[in-house]
């Protein structure tokens, strides 16, 4: 903004460019100068009626404001009416006894060359130092107006009017200062009050009802407010200020314009009555007055309406900028919940994966052992997470052997249930391909060895028990030491016997470990999720816990034994997270019918 | 459990003290994954270990592995004999070289 206006600044044409600078035709512009010139030529001849003294002489020449306000819409070419309208005004003077046409055309060339100036530094000024053809906008350009273009283009144009009156012989010499000073104020004033309601009413061209009515409401108060200091003869002229705020903050600049020029003209009207607070001793000190109520009254009038206008502009910005901060915000919402669904849906589809891969990793654990006629048998593995890295097994070898298996793979979750599912099925399938016990453990081992991307390995212990002599072989690597329980309610721990876990060594010879269950005998294999199963204080479920549960149920059947560890690990670990899977197979030679 | 590092010459030390169980197995997992990613020698100090449980193993079978794959001489020494033999009957005391002292297993570090 401020730019533009230093660059419009650059050119005469520039600084005089008029609110209207469209291109017209000599016709145009003939009729247009013919317009103003016959407004120029009224608004002399009002004043020449209505003037204060013997003399005629008014507190404010509205002709000033005319010329300013068409050359602000119209620019430079409207000059010529200005000129001629001057040079027409001064028809009084044709009526002294001293004037001849030759003295009056110079003394009135002289007031039109004056107005024309003060026209061009009115525009200019406020160009050069607003940018705009207005003051209504800001507090800023109100100031710039009444000083530059109503007071220094007064100044000009009354200086120039003033000395050829004078050169001319049509102002005495005593009567000079007097003059001159009435001359630029009356001016100014003219500028202020009429030249800005022509700007105002130029601007916003638009008549709705709301501001006629306001407008009709401003007049009739103004002359109300006239007709009660006539008839009364008080000074209640104070009164003029509330209207002038309410025409600033109802009705804009149009109505501020027209109020201030209706207090004016309703301020002279009773000052040429003799009444009210600027009548002075002398006509001269009347009209001294008037200007200075003149003065104060527009500069609070337009500067009202300007602060009101920043006020407007500043609440539209903020209005402006809220909507775009909201619209901002609305979208980022919109973004954010497009994102979260898209979590959402990704959540559910890892969730229904999850949940497969759960019912797939049970539907590879037997629960069914109603096969095995002398053998009493019980099973639970229970994950930590949705998937787990435990498993058992129970698979018939043939000639009444059982191959019974118990593993924990390092790890939880997905990999550690991947990782369990092989191993299962890599013992399985190399245990039902026949290879002896020890064999069999080696060669899943090696295979776990050389198919292991991940540093994974899994404790496992693999048994085979014979259902008719109760012979047990058993391979434990690196896993819980099993629990053999009698049914006079003793137990006993086998010992490892220095197997490491599968995945670790790969060519690694394991030991087996023999030993015989007896009738009534239970055998309990479970993983360290049972031992190693803390409470809220931090203490571990322990070994010995379980000795003792196996020695207590060991007249049971298997699956009393199976439930009274689970059980007795839920109420020991209550309120506390479950770390690792829980799993546990329980295996009872039955006693011969 | 308490797992203090230090250096000696061209090794890594670490000194586990008290229990290693399922509760702290993850912690030292950690901290072996660390000192094999970078070091060659690591010298392990149990003789202030003083229980070992079937979860507390798992982070040594790991560093056995780790160990394995990466070509690192891993020491364990000053182990208390119930723990040696925990270590023993899980297999695993043959994945480590086992040292009495400290002093022994530097000195058996290849110069």
């Amino acid at each position: 903004m401020l730019e533009r206006t230093t660059l419009r600044q650059t050119t005469l044409a520039g600084l005089l460019e008029p609110a209207d600078a469209r291109p017209r035709g000599l016709g145009a512009w003939i009729f247009l100068n013919i317009i103003v010139l016959a407004a120029y030529s009224v608004a002399g001849l009002v004043v020449v009626l209505f003037g204060i003294g013997p003399a005629k002489i008014s507190p404010i020449y509205p002709p000033a404001g005319i010329a300013v306000a068409a050359t602000f819409l119209l620019g430079p070419r409207i000059l010529p009416a200005v000129f001629l309208g001057q040079f027409c005004n001064g028809f009084p003077l044709l009526s002294l006894p001293q004037t001849t046409l030759a003295t009056y055309a110079f003394a009135n060339s002289g007031t039109g060359v004056g107005s024309i100036l003060e026209a061009l530094i009115a525009l200019g000024v406020l160009r050069a130092l607003t940018g705009t053809w207005h003051p209504f906008d800001r507090a800023r350009n109100v100031v710039i107006f009444l000083v530059g273009s109503c007071l220094l283009a007064a100044f000009a144009g009354g200086t120039i009017g003033t000395l050829s009156l004078w050169a001319f012989g049509f102002v005495p010499n005593d009567e000079l200062n007097e003059t001159f000073v009435t001359f630029v104020l009356a001016d100014a004033a003219g500028i202020a009050v009429f030249g800005a309601l022509i700007l105002a009413w130029y601007r916003e061209p638009r008549l709705s009802f709301s501001i006629a009515a306001h407008a009709c409401f401003i007049l009739v108060v103004a002359a109300a407010i006239a007709a009660v200091e006539t008839w009364l003869r008080y000074p209640i002229d104070y009164l003029y200020l509330p209207l002038l705020l309410f025409a600033g903050f109802r009705a804009g600049p149009r109505g501020v314009t027209l109020a201030a020029a209706a207090i004016t003209i309703a301020a002279i009207h009773v000052t040429i009555a003799g009444i009210g607070p600027f009548v002075g001793k002398t006509d001269a000190e009347s009209i001294l007055l008037l200007e200075v109520f003149v003065a104060v009254i527009t500069f609070t009038g337009l500067l009202v309406v300007a602060v009101r206008a920043q006020q407007l502009a500043a609440e539209a910005a903020l209005q402006a900028h809220n909507a775009m901060l909201e619209q901002r915000v609305s979208e980022r919402t919109a973004e954010v919940a497009s994102k979260n669904r898209l979590l959402e849906e990704k959540q559910a589809r890892i969730d229904e994966d999850l949940h497969t891969a759960r019912i797939l990793q049970e539907s590879i654990l037997p629960t069914d052992f109603s096969a095995y006629a002398g053998t009493g048998i019980a099973a639970s593995m229970r994950p930590a997470l949705e998937v787990g890295g435990d498993f058992y097994d129970v698979f018939p070898l043939g000639r009444g052997r059982l191959g019974l298996v118990i593993a924990d793979v390092s790890g939880k979750g997905m990999a550690a249930a991947f990782f369990m599912a092989v191993t299962r099925t890599l013992l399985r399938g190399t245990a039902l391909a026949g290879a002896s016990l020890a064999e069999c453990v080696a060669h899943v081992n090696r295979t776990l060895c050389r198919e292991n991307p991940i540093d994974m390995f899994v404790t496992a212990l693999y048994a085979e028990l014979d259902e008719s002599s109760g012979a047990v072989n058993l391979v434990n690597a690196g896993h819980c030491e099993p629990i053999v329980t009698a049914p006079n309610g003793t137990a006993r721990l086998i010992r490892r016997s220095g197997n490491p876990p599968l995945g670790v060594i790969e060519d690694r010879v394991f030991a087996e470990h023999g030993f015989t269950l007896l009738p009534g005998e239970m055998l309990f294999l479970y993983t360290d999720g049972i031992t190693e199963a803390s409470n809220r204080a931090g203490e571990f479920f322990r070994i010995q816990r379980l000795m003792d549960i196996a020695q207590r149920f060991a007249d049971r059947p298997p699956h009393d034994l199976m439930l009274a560890v689970t059980d007795s690990v839920d109420r020991f670990s209550v309120g506390t997270l479950q770390a690792d899977d829980i799993t546990c197979l329980v295996v009872r030679r039955n006693l011969p019918a | 459990m308490e797992i203090t590092e230090g250096r000696i010459g061209e090794a890594t030390m670490l000194r586990v003290v008290g229990r290693v169980d399922g509760s702290v197995s993850k912690l030292l997992e950690q901290k072996v994954a660390d000192v094999t990613a970078v070091d060659r020698f690591i010298i392990i100090d149990v003789a202030e270990m003083s229980y070992v449980s079937s979860a507390g193993l798992r982070p040594f079978v790991t560093l056995a592995k780790h160990a394995q794959a990466k070509s690192r001489v891993v020491s364990l020494c000053g182990m208390r004999d119930e723990i040696a033999e925990i270590f023993d009957i899980s297999g695993l005391l043959g994945l480590f070289a086992v040292h009495d002292t400290v002093e022994a297993a530097i000195a058996a570090l290849p110069r």
